[in-house]
């Protein structure tokens, strides 16, 4: 089900009630929680690609979210750095191209690890992806040089637009920062959703269904899995750079497993394979914690946390969106229960995925 | 349909060489220490329907599966449209202009029927991730026509009226049909069918010959394993019999019932069957 699809007025209710969140929602606590649950949407819809549309569970996710970091955070710092040979050294560069860089540099780490594991799927891309996670997390942890270890990443410049009339400004207001995680929220999904509605969405959910029937028709396996990795690491890339800019400082534990399995729960518990799933997940379990918090001692927190979750995947086990999806009202207007009689009018436009 | 398969037949005359479309020069398959192909040597003439029978265990399967890639023969070579394809993956072997269906249902089961035939008509279009992403005029047109050209093959195999349901809630006979319209969809100009006809009931399966016979009508050859000896002899131009890895006789299918080897080797009460 796809809650944003062009014709349906769900999705405009929901991208104007979240666009004007800092207009009727003063608190800025408020306001930077919902901009870190943005970026863990963000974070969710790249993982999404892979997990809910390939098939594929990436267990390293937090890598390519945290490798963004790091190098958004490196190049607007610049750095410098012995490699035995040469010395390596970068000034500060602005910082959208330092967040370019690190769409980039994400983008090619999951082409790496796109090519080397997906030649041995299932469990053992697993498994690469969760190595993947650790070395990067060691490298963070251990390079001092180049990434201060455990003394973090400190003082990174926040984002910044040009304004007409007064020059580059820096996005320093809670609302500003929000503003710019939710553009770029909207920007993931709208991505994913094109692609996944393609012929390379199509060629990329035969691979999951049946591989062999898949490649009977000619459809080249590695060659899709490695582009969903590029674009999936890519995504994740530019919602680490956006926490590294928006939190100001970035530690090794970004790359901690704690990450990676919060985005596969919210990915899962929304709904795998569906567009609307990450982000249903993602606010749910990004505003759940914040919410126990007044009601709940931490000990007693985690233990509602896991339990919510046990029970939504045992009531609901396809995730909340195929759950709302079979919800007729929700359905939304276009799609009746009867079958079409006509195949060629847009079938995708009540029903989505 | 018949529009459809103008086109389709038009797209066909690619490399018009006078040889076999498919042959097999003495493969031989060896599956951990089992032989399942001995030296076979066959061949299978443009437009015709061949089918290739033999007892369970006989190798048929298997052949079915080196054919098309899925497994690589111990020795021998495999030369389509007179091009070696020994050992290529399946997805080249498919571009190259050979389908094969499954013997199990085979479909994108989560996916619509829609879907599943848009699915296979991938190499009918050439979108890029960049085109994609855009929305370029050229993406958008070349989704709009493979749409088209997916109701067409659902039109073919008759089941525009399904369309929009998941191809897991088809029936078994549905399903099979379906499983021919992915097949079609990837453009064949040698289709391979695993047992099209198992487990259909009579009226499935005369719809299956007559559905064979109109994808004959379009210039392609179709090369099936089948057990139902009714449907082989009703439609096959030519017969293979393999038996215990090795062709023992090939032929008419008049020339196959008589054929005293192929009698005593496996028929015997199925031919007489298929004889009544």
């Amino acid at each position: 089900m796809d809650l944003f699809s062009r014709n349906s007025w769900r999705g405009f209710a929901a991208v104007l009630l979240l666009a004007t969140l800092p207009l009727w929602c003063t608190d800025r606590y408020v306001l930077s929680v919902a901009t870190s649950i943005g970026i863990f949407v963000i974070a969710a819809i790249s993982l999404n690609l892979l997990l809910g549309y390939t098939g594929q569970l990436s267990l390293g996710h937090a890598a390519f979210f945290g490798i963004g970091a790091y190098t958004s955070a490196l190049l607007s710092l610049g750095f410098d750095v012995n490699l035995g040979i040469v010395k390596l050294v970068i000034a500060p560069k602005p910082v959208w191209i330092a967040f370019a860089g690190a769409v980039v540099v994400a983008g090619l780490s999951g082409w790496l690890i796109g090519k080397l594991a997906f030649r041995v799927r299932g469990a053992y891309f697993v498994v690469v992806t969760i190595s993947f996670a650790q070395v990067a997390r060691l490298v963070a942890l251990n390079w001092i040089d180049l990434t201060e270890g455990p003394m973090a990443l400190n003082s990174i410049p926040p984002l910044s637009l040009w304004v007409p009339g007064s020059g580059v400004m820096p996005l320093a207001t809670k609302a500003a920062k929000y503003w710019v995680v939710l553009v770029f929220g909207i920007a993931a999904y709208l991505l994913v959703a094109r692609l996944v509605h393609s012929r390379i969405g199509r060629a990329l959910v035969a691979l999951r269904e049946n591989e062999s029937l898949a490649r009977s028709v000619g459809i080249s396996v590695t060659h899709y899995l490695v582009i969903a990795s590029i674009a999936s690491a890519a995504i994740a890339g530019c919602a680490g750079a956006l926490y590294a800019h928006n939190v100001q400082i970035v530690d090794p534990d970004v790359f901690l497993f704690v990450y990676t399995v919060t985005m596969v729960i919210m990915v899962i518990v929304g709904g795998k394979g569906t567009l609307a799933g990450p982000v249903i997940g993602g606010i749910l379990f990004g505003a759940f914690p914040e919410v126990l918090r007044d009601v709940a001692r931490p000990e007693v927190q985690w233990i509602i946390y896991g339990a919510a979750m046990i029970a939504i995947l045992v009531f609901l086990p396809q995730g909340i969106v195929p759950a709302l999806g079979r919800w007729r009202w929700f359905r939304g207007r276009g799609a009746a229960a009867v079958p079409a009689v006509s195949v060629v009018p847009s079938v995708r436009a009540g029903e989505g995925a | 349909m018949s529009a459809v398969l103008m086109e389709h037949a038009g797209a066909q005359a690619a490399p018009a060489q006078a040889g076999p479309v498919l042959a097999l020069e003495g493969i031989t398959m060896n599956i951990a220490g089992l032989i399942a192909l001995s030296g076979v040597s066959l061949s299978v003439a443009r437009g015709r329907i061949v089918s290739l029978i033999g007892p369970n265990g006989a190798g048929k399967t298997t052949a079915f599966n080196v054919i098309s890639g899925y497994m690589r023969p111990t020795a021998g070579r495999i030369m389509l449209f007179g091009r070696d394809v020994t050992a290529m993956a399946p997805e080249r072997i498919a571009q190259q202009g050979l389908v094969r269906t499954f013997q199990r249902t085979s479909v994108f089961g989560a996916c619509s029927v829609l879907d599943n035939v848009l699915t296979a008509l991938h190499l009918q279009g050439s979108s890029g991730i960049a085109g994609i992403l855009w929305r370029s005029r050229a993406a958008v047109r070349e989704e709009a026509r493979l749409r088209e050209r997916a109701a067409e093959i659902l039109d073919f195999v008759r089941l525009t009226p399904r369309a929009n349901e998941l191809a897991a809630s088809l029936s078994y006979g549905e399903q099979r049909l379906l499983g021919v319209g992915i097949a079609m969809a990837a453009r064949p100009q040698l289709l391979l069918l695993d047992e099209p006809a198992a487990g259909l009931n009579p009226s499935e399966s005369d719809a299956f010959k007559e559905l064979i016979r109109a994808i004959r009508a379009q210039g392609i050859t179709v090369l099936l394993v089948e057990h139902d000896m009714h449907v082989v002899m009703s439609i096959s131009d030519h017969i293979i019999v393999l038996n215990h890895g090795q062709v023992i006789a090939t032929g008419a299918p008049h020339e196959i019932q008589q054929n005293a080897e192929v009698i005593r080797a496996y028929l015997g009460s199925g031919m007489k069957r298929a004889k009544a």
